[in-house]
């Protein structure tokens, strides 16, 4: 279980997250929505350990964790994927995936070739193993992002903005290849605009605002939550 | 083309001492030096995207290293050298160890204020050292010129291919990746502060190889070796060659080190003639000479192909 108690982030007097405490269980599909500056990259980026929370804790199963660097957070099984994606540009699409399997070496240079080609395939990426990630598109890139997190075998996967840029159909594939995921065990916290789709495909919405939790709760609940609805400025978003 | 070229270079390299003698062929052994020092400070700066200020620094430590383990505990030149490179090392793990979580300028500023305390120590520890006189040091291969410079050479060469296989290992991939993408890297499992005294402690190695190669051919280490301008030199000609090319820069060192001999009249002026060629270089071709000479190789072979084939038509 991942736990935030009262996780405060402030950028110098600006305060991103004013002190949020919110639970994933294992094998819980969330949906972390807000409108744009609320906090939700913030949060996520805090508990990926890229920011360090100004107050407040983060535990991994009774382990605390917002001390540890990016890369410890890594290895405790969470992965992560950026709204703007952070994939190495000039290497290639095969070296991207290899990259986090290499630094985690749960497997054998076969074994780690044999998951990339699946990957690749079911992100329907297999045409574009050899080039560099830089001719990916921008959907493409997301979606590579996504192919990274899976070289491994994570149990929390936090995906920012996962659907931005991706050609319609993709994004049918994706949702399905996320609920396939989710079906087989990850626990999974997407942050995301696409309303229709994170109503879709989550079983618990979690919505921020201005850097405060506002509600938490099964989607039909939250639809028809009035606070949601003015925290979106009269529904705007809302499907 | 590439190999052919590099077999070519390393024909020629091999054939130096029958064409130069004497004083020439000393020019190229510091040459050598340099040119290990300036290898392994551009991969430094160009593949990892450390500045440091501490290579000839490190390169005294082996230096010195070398020369007293000889001097004081009779070791064998060769080992005593291996020594020096391992004291080099161990002295980068720490300085890295203190400085590779800082930031760009933050880190320069400490590893040169390293490289001046290490330098003033240097020279106020006269019991030891004898201060900026310099120490004494027993010459390898009783200062056979010709012997020397292979040695140098095979340094050289052993340099460039240890540090090409490195950036061709996993580690070279991770700091690919960091340079790419530091925070992308860290979030996918690259325990970026390791890896980068990884590559500082390994280049700050072959600085003190070169180092210990430096006392034991030219028979006498001082104070000199860890100046500033020194280091402004090593830059220099990292910065000519090309700092992302380990074969560029190893041959700027070269080139600078043979241009030094010609400017000898010019003595107090040359590290600003130098400084005048960094600025012209990176404003001009920021890659370093050799990358831009072989692109323009590049063009006009195919410029020679094309027209082969408009004569076919
Ligand atoms: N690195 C940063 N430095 C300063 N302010 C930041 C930084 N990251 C985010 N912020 C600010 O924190 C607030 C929350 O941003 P963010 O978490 O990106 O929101 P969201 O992802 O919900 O759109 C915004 O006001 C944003 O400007
Ligand atoms: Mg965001």
């Amino acid at each position: 279980m991942l736990e935030l108690k009262n996780v405060v982030k402030n950028f110098g007097g600006l305060q991103a997250l004013s002190g949020v405490s919110v639970r994933f269980a294992m094998g819980e599909f969330v949906g972390l929505i807000g409108p744009n500056g609320s906090g939700k990259t913030t949060l996520l980026s805090c508990i990926s350990g890229l920011y360090r929370p100004s107050e407040g804790s983060i535990q991994l199963d009774g382990r605390e964790i917002s001390r540890l660097g990016p890369h410890r957070i890594y290895r405790c099984g969470i992965g992560r994927t950026f709204q703007i994606s952070k994939v190495f540009a000039r290497l290639t699409v095969l070296q991207n995936l290899y990259i986090p399997a290499m630094t985690v070496a749960e497997l054998d240079r076969t074994g780690m070739q044999q998951r990339a080609v699946e990957i690749l395939r079911a992100l329907k990426l297999d045409q574009l193993a050899e080039a560099p990630a830089e001719r990916l598109s921008g959907g493409q890139r997301k979606l590579l992002e996504i192919g990274m997190v899976m070289m491994n075998t994570p149990r929390f996967l936090l995906l920012d903005e996962p659907f931005g840029g991706v050609h319609p159909v993709l994004k049918n594939q994706l949702e399905e290849y996320l609920k396939d995921l989710h079906l087989s065990g990850k626990s999974i916290i997407l942050v995301s605009h696409e309303m229709s789709s994170v109503f879709r495909i989550c079983e618990r919405l979690v919505v921020l605002d201005r850097g405060a939790l506002v509600t938490d709760g099964p989607p039909h609940e939250v639809r028809a939550d009035q606070r949601v609805v003015n925290a979106y400025l009269g529904g705007k978003h809302a499907a | 083309m590439r190999r052919f070229f590099l077999g070519v270079l390393l024909l020629l390299a091999a054939a130096l001492p029958f064409i130069f003698q004497g004083y020439w062929l000393y020019v190229a052994i510091v040459g050598l030096y340099y040119a290990v020092l300036a290898s392994s400070w551009a991969m430094l700066a160009g593949q990892v995207g450390i500045i440091s200020f501490a290579h000839a620094a490190f390169a005294a430590v082996g230096a010195y290293t070398s020369a007293m383990l000889v001097i004081y505990l009779n070791f064998p030149i060769p080992l005593a050298m291996v020594a020096g490179s391992g004291a080099a090392a161990v002295f980068g793990l720490a300085i890295g160890a203190l400085t590779l979580k800082m930031r760009g300028p933050y880190l320069a500023l400490t590893t040169l204020a390293f490289s001046e305390i290490f330098r003033i120590f240097l020279t106020a520890e006269y019991e030891l050292t004898r201060g900026s006189y310099g120490l004494k040091v027993p010459l390898m291969l009783d200062g056979n010129k010709t012997w020397c410079y292979y040695i140098g050479l095979l340094l050289l060469v052993a340099t460039v291919t240890t540090l090409s296989l490195v950036l061709r290992s996993k580690l070279g991939l991770f700091l690919l990746a960091m340079r790419e993408d530091e925070d992308g890297a860290a979030t996918r499992g690259v325990n970026t502060v390791y890896y980068r005294l990884c590559a500082f402690v390994i280049t700050s190695a072959c600085a003190g190889l070169a180092g210990g190669f430096y006392a034991h051919v030219i028979g006498l280490v001082s104070p000199r070796i860890s100046t500033i301008s020194e280091m402004g030199l090593i830059l220099a000609m990292s910065v000519f060659g090309g700092l992302e090319s380990l074969m560029g820069s190893a041959l700027g060192a070269l080139a600078l080190q043979s241009l030094t001999e010609y400017l000898r009249a010019f003595e107090e002026w040359r590290l600003a003639i130098f400084g005048g060629l960094v600025l012209l270089i990176l404003k001009f071709t920021p890659q370093g000479l050799l990358p831009r000479l072989s692109e323009l190789l590049d063009t006009c072979r195919q410029r020679k192909s094309n027209m082969l084939k408009d004569e076919h038509r």
